[in-house]
């Protein structure tokens, strides 16, 4: 017997006419279809009542699964089609899967109808051929599989420490279900924001890209990739609603050349919006989630200065294999939190110059994306690859360590979790950063602790280092 | 919504100091009274969108542009609920992907 899955819309308070909608402008229908949350619990009890539970998206969609007997049953007798989507332009592997969909529009049925405005049976994407095996490129860069071996990862793989049960989430740009991810059997669970739009559509490709660090680091944690939305501070609470072990961001504000004080006279809009976001990370890092910021890229970047975050780095890894404070990496003195300095430790990240270094690791985005192609020599796009790394790369290596952790011991306090990551890093003594602060013996502005070590830290939480 | 007004589509958030359902459902009534779309709420804060000049309609305030052509508010000056109850509008930033 076949399942399937019927996206609901529920109605919206002003109650739309959705046969306009073609025709209607975009700014209107966003306006338009907002479903009311009203209408969504009236909708989940109809469902309930049938024992059925749907599942409700943060925008107030509803989505269930249904066997044949109750899609009969709330929607009639459908008449189902057997579609194959496939892609092969000799260049990529040729993706086939077989779907149904309803040969005719979806009457919703009386039961529903007063809660909601239509519904549809979701088409699987088609991928337009991204390679799942990223292309030669003649530039020094690292593949996501040397990332895993940097940080010392590979072992703790062995030891089946490789994060499963743990629960990652990330805000950026969007999460593409890439044919990377699908041959690596990675669990990405692209999520909505208030605002955000569809979390699959990743026009820059950033976000997509930088998630793939936290799986060559921890391969069997879920990811919720949060799409960022209408504020930052709702794409957080967003993230927190996952019930996360762990958050990594790979973005910021760069404010922090200011003191509080400074920054209320000078940008009070800012400030408040500073002052909401620690509330937010506050009742995260309350709750024993570990949330992780990147440091920036040159940038002076809150919340990475937070003292409840983790502020993560960039390492270089050279040529020779040599490694040193990345020359593309923040690291500063907090003045918004006196005393604080970033980062605690640090991830790879590339250099700013001298080439061939910039641009460190090659990563997988939607293809045409902003990214797609980014840095190579060739200047080929449309593979659905692309090579960068700032310390956005950085900040999901070091939350995939913590993942390896939390699977180790759940109860890991984030100030466990630093302390430990921290105690058991590689130290970094050459190179100097972004912001011309120079690597030194032991702890340091420039990397903080130095370079994760994922081994070192997992053995120690482990009692076998 | 008035058809003549031209102003520019915004975010705006309204936060809290202390988490007060009653206040926040107020607030959320105020706002769809002026057209503006809810994106998200919970008891210490409201998400939602709309124009600009009904944003600055609900809240009683001025929006600007900063010296980085950054939309900016202070406020509201509207007061709803008790005065402990306070609550304060910005203009969320796009933040820098790094």
């Amino acid at each position: 017997m076949g399942r399937t899955i019927v996206r609901l819309v529920p109605h919206s308070d002003a109650r739309a006419d959705v046969t306009d909608f073609a025709a209607a402008p975009s700014e209107r229908l966003a306006g338009a279809v907002s479903p009311s949350r009203r209408s969504m619990q009236r909708a989940i009890r109809t469902f309930e009542d049938r024992a059925i539970q749907p599942e409700a998206t943060p925008l107030k969609r509803l989505t269930v699964e249904l066997d044949d007997s109750e899609l009969r049953e709330m929607f009639g007798d459908v008449a189902m089609t057997t579609h194959q989507s496939a892609t092969d332009d000799g260049r990529s592997l040729t993706m086939t899967e077989t779907y149904r969909v309803p040969g005719q529009q979806l009457q919703v049925p009386d039961a529903l109808s007063d809660s909601v405005a239509f519904a549809y049976v979701p088409r699987p994407v088609e991928f337009f051929s991204p390679n799942t095996i990223p292309p030669i490129e003649h530039i020094y860069h690292m593949r996501l599989s040397d990332v895993t071996t940097a940080l010392n990862a590979l072992r703790c793989h062995r030891n089946d420490w490789t994060g499963r049960g743990i629960k990652v989430a990330m805000a950026d740009t969007g999460f593409m279900l890439h044919p990377y991810f699908i041959r690596a059997g990675a669990r990405l669970i692209p999520t909505e924001a208030p605002g955000s739009g569809p979390a699959d559509v990743d026009t820059s490709g950033h976000g997509t890209g930088e998630a793939a660090n936290i799986f060559a680091i921890a391969p069997d944690c879920t990811v919720f990739g949060v799409k960022h939305g209408s504020s930052s501070a709702a794409t957080l609470e967003t993230c927190i609603a996952q019930k996360p072990d762990v958050m990594t961001n790979s973005w910021g504000y760069s404010i922090d050349s200011q003191s509080r004080d400074e920054l209320r006279d000078n940008d009070p809009n800012m400030f408040f919006e500073l002052l909401d976001l620690e509330v937010v990370i506050a009742s995260a890092v309350t709750s024993g989630i570990t949330v992780l910021f990147s440091a920036g890229n040159g940038h002076l970047a809150f919340p990475a200065s937070h003292p409840d975050v983790i502020a993560v780095g960039g390492v270089t890894v050279n040529e020779d294999g040599s490694l040193e404070a990345s020359n593309y990496a923040s690291a500063f003195q907090s003045k918004l939190y006196p005393g604080q300095n970033i980062p605690d430790f640090c991830g790879i990240v590339g250099r700013s110059e001298p080439r061939p270094q910039s641009a460190h690791i090659m990563l997988p985005v939607p293809p045409n994306s902003n990214l797609d192609g980014a840095n190579f020599p060739s200047g080929a796009n449309g593979t659905g690859w692309g090579i960068f790394s700032g310390t956005s790369a950085a900040c999901p290596q070091a939350a995939g360590v913590v993942a390896l952790l939390k699977q180790i011991a759940k109860n890991l306090s984030p100030a466990q979790v630093r302390q430990v990551m921290a105690a058991r890093s590689v130290d970094i003594t050459k190179g100097q950063t972004a912001t011309g602060v120079p690597a030194s013996a032991g702890p340091d502005l420039a990397t903080g602790a130095g370079l994760v070590d994922a081994l070192r830290a997992c053995g120690f939480v482990a009692g076998v280092a | 919504m008035d058809d003549r007004d031209t102003s520019q589509d915004l975010n705006v958030r309204l936060v809290m100091e202390r988490p007060d359902r009653p206040t926040m459902e107020a607030w959320r009534a105020r706002l769809e009274s002026f057209d503006l779309v809810i994106d998200a709420q919970n008891d210490r804060s409201i998400d939602a969108h709309g124009r600009q000049q009904r944003i600055e309609q609900a809240l009683g305030v001025g929006i600007e542009e900063n010296l980085d052509d950054v939309s900016i508010v202070s406020g509201p000056s509207v007061q709803i609920g008790p005065p402990s109850a306070r609550v304060h509008a910005y203009i969320p930033r796009k933040p820098k992907h790094f």
